[in-house]
């Protein structure tokens, strides 16, 4: 930072910044600007190459049928014409909605309910051992979370199904049952993620005025009252953005099945990501992926927009 | 889950990178000359040459041998030896298709029955004719390989491959489980119907005790002896159709379920792995290929002998070979010409009859003694050939491979056969007609 002229021999800066001497602020402004843009430069340079010229590039092979060894030929919507006949991709969407509807309601629901609890008045050194022991699956890479869950719910040896039968239960094939190979997913999606959620609730917490929930208990309120009348609407934008967040990550769920489940039984428990790397690298059927790929950004953009429109009517921006 | 994003990003990015390279796999080159006296190259020239291999880490070692061996004889001359250790056929190839519209296509490419008509679709290979014809050493070898392995690649009268290893299909037991039930070794010509009362005689206890009759191995060359055996494929005699509907292929897609569903004589296939089971005394049968024979004696396990395949209509099973291409666009198609005829000869075929992973291509290297000395009947891996026929692997068998294991996993999780065969058929359907 330079100071540019001293500043007592001049009137108070007028708000448009352009008094004083032109010339000297221009040269002055225009390396600050230089160096400006050449901080946010690997930023936008990685934005160009990593997100906005593939973007382009899927687009264009999303009209186009290229199989990778040959030129791309131009095939106008062909291949969004083709995505209404594939069954397999409503199957895969069909499984995507699901968990992106699991994920909202479960991550959402327990991280809350967590939070809740964890702001209670304990002593301080638990709360931070509890915050610790939610927030740990997130440290840890999906793939081993995966891998170790895999071994959980293994219907033989699997201590999943250990209990279970140690309670009178039915073995459950976890894995390779259409039904529950999905419930497999959900559950490690919902275990994994539930520490971030939590934490931002927490913090979002911390925040309510304590004076105000006091207030309200002497004016007789109980504690359901005030959780749904004071804090519910005080963390709303908490709840916004764990919301936002949970529903992009979901769409756009994909290593957990593998390991788990490889998608199997089937399609059973495929999702619309794992579908499309499967179209663009063993089949080699790039335009159609990336049309897929295309509509899948659309509808995320879209839910998200939907989201931010809708916010105005419950969250609270004070 | 932030990682999803990444990957769907990658995938857009490979795809960008990918349109900006793909023009230059189409560039033509010389090639062999299919008239005049072959010449090889001399003994100083200075070259590199990339070869894409796959296989396990046995295999491996037989591979760095023929490099070094090279290198004493062109001394010159870089040999950049890329291995992939193979999960899935699909990978794979998929890799080398990547590679290939990369226009980074390896000079010498090691491929399978599997890839070779997805290769000579998109002409990914050199013919060999030049070679063959005009190198007198190429004959001799040649002469010395069942025309069956060499019958698979070849294309419109050209030769594009040879072979160096192939796996055949056949049942191994455990010769003391055989022994202790009083089981007599079947016939050659034993029958489905036989395989089933040894396996229901042998499946005994319950729990973590329970011994199977068999482990079946869960993978589309592993099923598909059984849909030869009862005279049927998944694809038509000329690889254009797609015949996964097929009556007989349903009817032998139940007769594996019923295996583990209906008779219980073996376990569900998901999540067991028939190559534990059955040298670890779990399982008295199991069916696989040579490369067992490798892992087995690792383990210190050597009660077992091979049968031929079961008899369901037809006596039958499926093989499929490995072999060497040069790539088309190579720019040392001689020096990738020696180098495959260092990997594919009599030094080296015998190397590959020890590795355990495969059986040598060649009749002389699969009846030597090494390869010969375990199991008793090891003579039946060659042999079979004789009734063998290839794995049906059409251009799309990226598709037809995975298509049919999703199919066989809805089917072993108790869905209809009908409607889970329908949809793979109609995937690779859709997959044949590009």
């Amino acid at each position: 930072m330079t100071l540019t002229a001293p500043q007592t021999q001049l009137p108070p800066a007028p708000p448009s910044g352009r008094g004083g001497h032109p010339g000297r602020l221009t040269a002055t402004r225009r390396r600050e600007a230089l160096t400006g843009y050449l901080f946010t430069a690997p930023t936008i340079i990685g934005f160009l190459v990593f997100v906005l010229g593939p973007l382009v590039a899927a687009i264009y092979l999303s009209l186009t049928k290229y199989n990778i060894l040959t030129a791309p030929k131009f095939v106008g919507f062909e291949n969004y014409a083709r995505m209404f006949r594939d069954e397999r991709l409503a199957t895969t969407y069909g499984n995507t909605v699901l968990y992106v509807g699991a994920a909202v309601v479960l991550i959402n629901g327990f991280a809350l309910l967590f939070a809740v609890l964890i702001n209670q008045r304990l002593p301080r050194v638990l709360t931070y051992v509890f915050r610790s022991a939610y927030f740990f699956p997130y440290l840890v890479a999906l793939v081993y979370v995966s891998i170790i869950w895999q071994a959980l719910f293994q219907k033989d040896t699997g201590i999943l199904n250990y209990y279970i039968a140690a309670l009178g239960g039915e073995r459950i094939d976890w894995l390779n049952s259409s039904e529950f190979s999905k419930v497999s997913v959900i559950i490690v999606d919902t275990w994994r993620n539930v520490g971030f959620a939590m934490l931002i609730f927490v913090a979002a917490l911390q925040e309510v005025p304590k004076d105000m929930v006091e207030a309200a208990r002497m004016d007789g309120a109980n504690e359901w009252q005030v959780f749904r009348r004071i804090v519910l609407p005080m963390i709303s934008q908490a709840t916004f953005f764990n919301i936002t967040i949970t529903i992009i990550g979901a769409f756009q769920i994909y290593e957990s099945i593998i390991v788990l489940t490889r998608g199997g039984p089937g399609d059973a428990s495929r999702s619309v990501v794992m579908y499309i790397a499967e179209v663009a690298f063993n089949k080699f059927d790039m335009g159609y992926a990336s049309a897929i790929a295309v509509t899948l950004f659309l509808i995320i953009m879209l839910v998200t927009l939907v989201q931010f429109r809708l916010r105005k009517s419950w969250v609270n921006n004070e | 889950m932030r990682k999803a994003v990444r990957t769907s990003i990658a995938t857009a990015a490979a795809a960008a990178l990918l349109a900006l390279t793909a023009c230059g796999s189409a560039t033509e080159s010389a090639g062999p000359a299919v008239d005049g006296p072959y010449a090889a190259p001399a003994k100083d020239i200075t070259a590199t040459i990339s070869v894409s291999n796959w296989g396990d880490p046995g295999d491996k070692a037989v591979y760095d041998g023929v490099a070094e061996r090279f290198k004493e004889k062109h001394p010159n001359v870089t040999v950049n030896n890329n291995f992939t250790p193979i999960t899935t056929w699909t990978e794979y190839v998929n890799k080398l298709v990547t590679q290939a519209a990369a226009g980074q296509a390896p000079d010498v490419i090691n491929i399978a029955t599997e890839g070779v008509e997805l290769g000579l679709a998109n002409e990914l290979f050199s013919p060999l004719d030049g070679f063959l014809k005009n190198d007198p050493e190429a004959k001799a070898l040649r002469e010395d390989i069942d025309p069956k392995l060499l019958a698979g690649f070849g294309k419109d009268g050209s030769t594009y491959l040879m072979p160096n290893t192939f796996n055949t299909m056949v049942i191994y037991y455990n010769t003391k489980m055989f022994e202790a039930a009083g089981i007599e070794r079947p016939s050659d010509d034993w029958t489905w119907d036989d395989f089933l009362e040894i396996s229901k005689k042998l499946t005994t206890g319950s729990g973590a005790d329970k011994v199977y009759g068999f482990a079946m191995p869960y993978y589309s060359f592993g099923i598909t002896p059984w849909l030869y055996s009862n005279g049927t494929s998944m694809m038509s005699e000329d690889l254009k159709t797609a015949q996964l509907t097929d009556p007989k292929v349903q009817e032998t897609v139940e007769w594996v379920r019923d295996l583990a569903t209906k008779y219980g004589v073996a376990p569900q296939p998901k999540g067991s792995d028939p190559y534990q089971l059955f040298p670890a005394g779990k399982a008295a049968m199991t069916g696989a290929g040579h490369f067992v024979t490798g892992g087995f004696a690792k383990a210190g396990f050597s009660d077992y002998d091979i049968l031929p395949w079961p008899k369901g209509t037809t006596k039958s099973t499926v093989f499929g070979a490995g072999a060497f291409a040069i790539s088309k666009t190579s720019k040392n198609q001689e020096l990738s010409w020696e180098f495959i005829k260092m990997l594919t000869d009599q030094q080296t075929q015998k190397k590959w009859a020890d590795a355990g992973s495969a059986v040598p291509s060649t009749k002389t290297a699969a009846s030597s003694p090494e390869f010969l000395s375990s199991p008793k009947h090891a003579e039946e891996f060659y042999n079979s050939l004789s009734y063998a026929k290839p794995v049906a692997a059409p251009g799309a068998y990226n598709v037809l491979d995975p298509a049919f294991m999703r199919a066989m996993d809805e089917i072993m999780s108790g869905q209809d056969i009908g409607s889970s065969l329908e949809k793979a058929q109609k995937d690779v359907e859709e997959a044949l007609q590009k």
